[in-house]
């Protein structure tokens, strides 16, 4: 096990710059997800820190090591591929002892291990099978074991779930959780998938062009986006948008747009300190799906009805997500399901306590909340 | 109901003809393919109307051809072990590594076999006088090397840029250098392409009349060259030149017997799999 630290790491690929000075500390033992989509370097990440990439600038430090200069193979540690990569001429028992047989290990102990790491991972029955007779999820469990045999001191795995069909997605995130938990070693999981990096990511890195945007708990990623790009890639249905200027009115905060004016409740007002000094301007509002609902009547004192014409609806069953319009402002809703119509007019309930404010020149969050890492 | 019966009628009459028109395209081929060489097989093994062994047994009364099968199988061996080996090394570079002026070099190399091998021959033998390597083994080997690089080169790369890089960084990841990688990974993956390459490279050496001609003074003289020598006397023995073509057509066959199976793979398939 070691902890991996990123120093301003950079990578040029001719002009394009794939990643962008990145600053990131993975702790010893941490499950830390790098999200983002594609094209934002985190790929790129994962094999810097692996090796099969040169570093353009910057250091790359697993434990109190500087690696920056080290052969892959020198490096200990393991990666899952997107596409497996398993060996298709061997067996897999081969597969899985491979790493072991190139560390010239003796012979029982390899066997030993093959057959316990195999059992943990429920494929002791198709050690003597080509990888080429194995299904999907079966594959994927092998790249894993040929991950984990070595017991190296940092896991990569790169989109290790992609290729599976989703109720198995779902049924591998639970199991490398259990294994994450089992062996507890660094882990460092690239996905493009913020629902996977949500539910399985200790802390979240989330990249875009290259740059780190913000490291965080899942949690913490959710509730305090540090800008517009995070706040609409963390959540599903995305935050939505609107752009509203400041004014005060009573001596509260309010929002006001041509088609709407929602005042800003005082303890919500107090998360953006440089607030008032946004008077007068316009800034981008931000209000995720969940905290809107179709309702008659307000529910609380921080509530706001608005007016939404509906456009068109998707009904998932337990819940439902409205399309609509504000105004000229596209909207989503996600909600109970309930009889709702295309081109029938609801009124909305806003929960003005979970109101995002961002800065329109700068995309970033009017709360203060730093990058952290 | 009855027309349905013509329809189907109608349907395997034509199924037929095309069927018939194949085989007959093939037999035909078939015929003009093989019928003159089982015939020289044939007549090589008789003598009056009777099966006779005679003219192969008579190979051992004559140690010149004796020493032309010798030199045919060391210069065809070494030629296409040394083939094996620059076209999957330089292949696997080409493949793998983004050098300089790459895809001009490919080109340049491959373009080489678009010209009739006397082209070569002529600047191959006289670049060759002076470095001495006329009338030496060395100088027939490299010269077949020579002729068998260009497209088994080309066939290596095409192989190895099948083998996907992940198998390449994963093997790194599990311990291997280069070398390892390449004896454990990319050439059990790329066997039937080697497999081809090592036939093709054999047939090239084995088959060779005009480099060898050029290049032996009579010191490397192989089976091929002594057909020729055979042919040239005022009486051909048609039935003892039956008999070397006879023998000059056993080694390939084995060579191909023996790496066939990989071959339906390297012509139709993927590496990978």
């Amino acid at each position: 096990m070691a902890n991996v630290v990123l120093k301003h790491l950079t990578k040029r690929f001719g002009n394009l710059v794939a990643v962008n000075d990145v600053n990131l500390a993975v702790q010893e033992g941490e499950l830390m997800v790098l999200v983002g989509p594609s094209g934002c370097g985190k790929t790129t990440i994962l094999r810097l820190i692996s090796g099969l990439e040169e570093v353009s600038s910057g250091e790359i430090w697993l434990g109190d090591r500087r690696v920056n200069e080290l052969n892959p193979k020198d490096r200990d540690l393991a990666m899952v591929f997107q596409n497996y990569a398993l060996y298709p001429h061997m067996n897999v028992y081969d597969n899985i002892a491979f790493g072991l047989q190139m560390r010239r290990l003796p012979r029982s102990e390899i066997e030993a291990r093959v057959h316990r790491t195999a059992h943990l991972l429920g494929i002791s029955d198709k050690l003597k099978n080509r990888p080429s007779e194995l299904s999907g999820g079966q594959r994927q469990r092998v790249a894993v074991g040929r991950a984990i045999i070595r017991e190296p001191k940092v896991f990569l795995l790169d989109e290790p779930l992609s290729n599976l069909d989703a109720q198995l997605r779902l049924h591998m995130r639970a199991e490398l959780q259990a294994i994450h938990r089992q062996l507890k070693t660094t882990m460092i999981y690239v996905t493009h998938d913020q629902v996977e990096a949500m539910t399985l990511g200790q802390r979240v890195a989330v990249l875009r062009d290259g740059e780190l945007q913000q490291v965080d708990t899942p949690q913490r990623l959710y509730q305090h986006p540090t800008n517009v790009f995070v706040a609409g890639f963390i959540g599903n249905p995305a935050m939505n948008f609107l752009a509203a200027e400041v004014v005060l009115r009573d001596q509260h905060f309010c929002l006001k747009s041509t088609a709407f004016s929602l005042p800003l409740p005082e303890n919500r007002a107090a998360y953006f300190p440089k607030l008032r000094d946004h008077l007068g301007h316009k800034v981008l509002m931000g209000i995720r799906p969940e905290d809107m609902k179709i309702e008659l009547v307000a529910q609380s004192n921080n509530g706001v009805l608005l007016d939404v014409r509906v456009e068109f609806i998707e009904l998932l069953g337990s819940e439902m997500i409205v399309h609509g319009r504000l105004g000229e402002e596209k909207l989503v809703v996600r909600t109970e399901p309930r009889e709702v119509n295309p081109d029938e007019i609801f009124q909305l309930w806003v929960n003005t306590d979970k109101i995002y404010l961002f800065d329109r020149e700068t995309n970033r969050s009017l709360e203060t909340v730093s990058v952290s890492s | 109901m009855s027309a349905m019966f013509a329809r189907r009628a109608k349907f395997f009459s034509k199924r037929t003809g095309v069927a018939l028109a194949v085989y007959f395209c093939l037999g035909l081929y078939f015929i003009l393919l093989w019928g003159p060489i089982l015939w020289g097989v044939n007549a090589s093994l008789q003598e009056n109307g009777t099966f006779t062994l005679q003219r192969y047994l008579d190979f051992e009364k004559d140690p010149k051809l004796k020493s032309n099968l010798q030199n045919s199988l060391l210069v065809a061996t070494v030629t296409t072990l040394g083939t094996v080996l620059v076209a999957t090394l330089g292949g696997y570079g080409l493949s793998r590594f983004s050098l300089p002026g790459r895809t001009a070099l490919l080109t340049t190399v491959f373009s080489s076999r678009m010209f009739p091998f006397i082209l070569i021959v002529i600047p191959i033998f006289l670049v060759f006088s002076q470095l001495s390597l006329v009338g030496t083994y060395l100088g027939v080997i490299l010269a077949h090397i020579t002729l068998g690089v260009p497209f088994t080169l080309w066939v290596a790369k095409a192989y190895f840029d099948n083998v996907p890089r992940e198998l390449e960084e994963a093997a790194m990841l599990d311990g291997c250098g280069r070398w390892t990688l390449l004896r454990k990974i990319i050439l059990p993956l790329a066997a039937p392409g080697i497999a081809l390459i090592a036939f093709y490279a054999f047939t090239i050496s084995w088959g060779d009349y005009l480099m060898v001609s050029w290049l032996s003074q009579e010191h490397v003289n192989t089976l091929p060259f002594k057909l020729q020598e055979r042919l040239q006397e005022r009486y051909p023995p048609w039935e003892s030149i039956l008999a070397i073509t006879t023998l000059l057509m056993i080694p390939p066959t084995l060579f191909f017997a023996l790496v066939q199976r990989w071959f339906v793979t390297a012509l139709g398939g993927r590496a990978t799999r």
